[in-house]
């Protein structure tokens, strides 16, 4: 092991530009997978067959099958597909290929969770909405949605946090993610120094994530303090 | 004006194999306060629940002012498309036994939510009157606490409010104290004596027998799903004709 300031130093270049890569993947995943969980979480708990079951089966595919695999299939499934097909667009480059996996994938994992939030606010809400003349929509969106946040943000936090150390998967289409560079560097100089810096970060990362999460949790618990 | 404020005619609702509501006809008159009374599963609270579509009838008709929500026609249950039933059902307001209040809305905001958004009303005078709704409840200094904060008395009095501020022709209490603790009903009791001491239109559903007999203008007993009698509090409670009535009146005046 060599933890000499210089060699650090030195390896801190690439490993930075791997981060960014694994930020890049991060965010990006976060960004289109929050939403589009929600999408599909409205639409697996719909009164309307032809929304619901769809939108079951995509989360019983994506939830019930390697992250790896689907991964594969995405960036060299896709690939054969195009090649034999003539369909170029389903060519993905290697980078697009993980954001678009990851984002599916994790959409189907939000999904659930949404789902069960939306699922444990009270019968009563509902039927009170009603009566004062909401629509089903605005119902969803002004009284359970707001009241099913504060249940949703722990799991979601728990994911979120899977998430920062999924994103080294993309490793094995060869993204030059954190980890890669780190494995690169330490095959190179056959030390394990570049290992231990990327857990480091990693573990930084995930700390900042850990306390947004729990400020977040605080600020959408306000309403269920008790008497003052 | 018709002074027809709810019109049930044969209604019928099952639930399965379990009859909830067996013919039953009602007609509720501005300004009445109509209580329902009758034993558990008696068919009360679904008789409400049917006026304001919580639940869906199996026969029948129900018109909330002069308007039909629900007919039936050749056998055949005909509700109002849902735009119009949203409409007629916020010409009632229903209070709940386990008062529903919005759990991450202010009291405040728990009146003003439906005047503003549903009715676009303006929000400065919504707030206004809202605030005039947690006085009448005896609750003004209560407008920014939320309901996590409040006891089940003063849960219930919002809920009130709330109700009344959607300026509804008929109010809907559905066992408005059955959930409070014996000491803490008599501070909703008191609010649902002031409304209607002031003639708010109203059918009541409770267990508080001698509430009961004080604000009604009129009582109701139902008996498996049905309508046994129904007139003057004085002639339901003092003497009644039926077996049934009877029998439940000695069950409940003496526990």
């Amino acid at each position: 092991m060599n933890l000499s300031l210089d060699y650090v130093l030195l390896l801190l270049p690439s490993l930075m530009r791997g981060l960014k890569e694994t930020l890049s993947i991060f965010c990006l995943t976060l960004v289109l997978s929050l939403p589009l969980g929600l999408v599909f979480a409205l639409g697996s708990i719909s009164k309307f067959w032809p929304f619901r079951f769809p939108c079951r089966v995509y989360v019983w595919l994506f939830r019930g099958t390697p992250l790896m695999l689907q991964l594969f299939f995405v960036y060299y499934g896709l690939g054969i597909v195009a090649n034999r097909s003539g369909l170029l667009f389903l060519r993905l480059d290697r980078f697009p290929a993980v954001v678009i996996t990851f984002a599916l994938n994790y959409a189907a994992y939000f999904a659930e969770i949404y789902r069960a939030g939306i699922q444990s606010i009270d019968r009563g809400q509902y039927e009170a909405a009603k009566t004062l003349g909401f629509t089903r929509t605005r119902t969803m969106f002004r009284i359970i949605i707001p009241q099913a946040i504060r249940r949703i943000i722990p799991p979601v936090s728990n994911e979120t946090i899977t998430l920062v150390k999924d994103t080294a998967l993309a490793n094995v289409i060869a993204v030059s993610d954190m980890l890669k560079v780190a494995k690169d560097a330490s095959n190179r100089d056959t030390t394990v120094t570049a290992y231990i810096l990327a857990a480091l970060i990693y573990l930084a990362i995930t700390f900042v994530l850990t306390v947004v999460y729990q400020k977040l949790e605080q600020r959408f618990s306000r309403h269920e303090q008790e008497a003052v | 004006m018709s002074g027809r404020i709810v019109e049930l005619e044969n209604v019928d609702k099952r639930y399965g194999e379990v009859t909830a509501l067996a013919d039953v006809t009602l007609r509720v008159d501005r300004g009445e306060q109509v209580v329902i009374i009758g034993s558990s599963g008696s068919g009360k609270s679904t008789l409400l629940r049917c006026i304001n579509h919580l639940e869906a009838v199996d026969r029948g008709k129900i018109a909330i002012n002069g308007a039909t929500l629900v007919e039936t026609v050749d056998g055949r249950v005909k509700y109002r498309r849902e735009g119009e039933i949203r409409k007629l059902i916020m010409q009632t307001a229903m209070v709940f036994q386990h008062f529903n209040l919005f759990g991450h809305l202010t009291c405040l905001d728990n009146i003003a939510i439906a005047p503003i958004e549903i009715k676009r009303e303006n929000p400065a005078e919504v707030r206004e009157r809202a605030r005039e709704l947690l006085k009448l409840v005896g609750l003004e200094q209560k407008a920014g606490a939320y309901p996590g904060q409040l006891s089940g008395g003063q849960k219930q009095r919002v809920a009130i409010a709330r109700a009344l501020a959607i300026r509804p022709s008929i109010l809907l209490f559905d066992e408005p104290t059955s959930a409070l603790d014996p000491e803490i009903t008599g501070e909703v009791l008191k609010v649902i004596r002031d409304l209607a001491a002031q003639g708010y239109t109203m059918m009541l559903v409770t267990h508080e027998m001698g509430f009961a007999r004080e604000v009604a203008t009129r009582a109701v007993f139902m008996d498996n799903g049905r309508i046994i009698e129904e007139g003057p509090p004085g002639s339901v409670f003092g003497a009644p004709e039926s077996g049934r009535l009877r029998l439940f009146l000695k069950a409940v005046i003496k526990t």
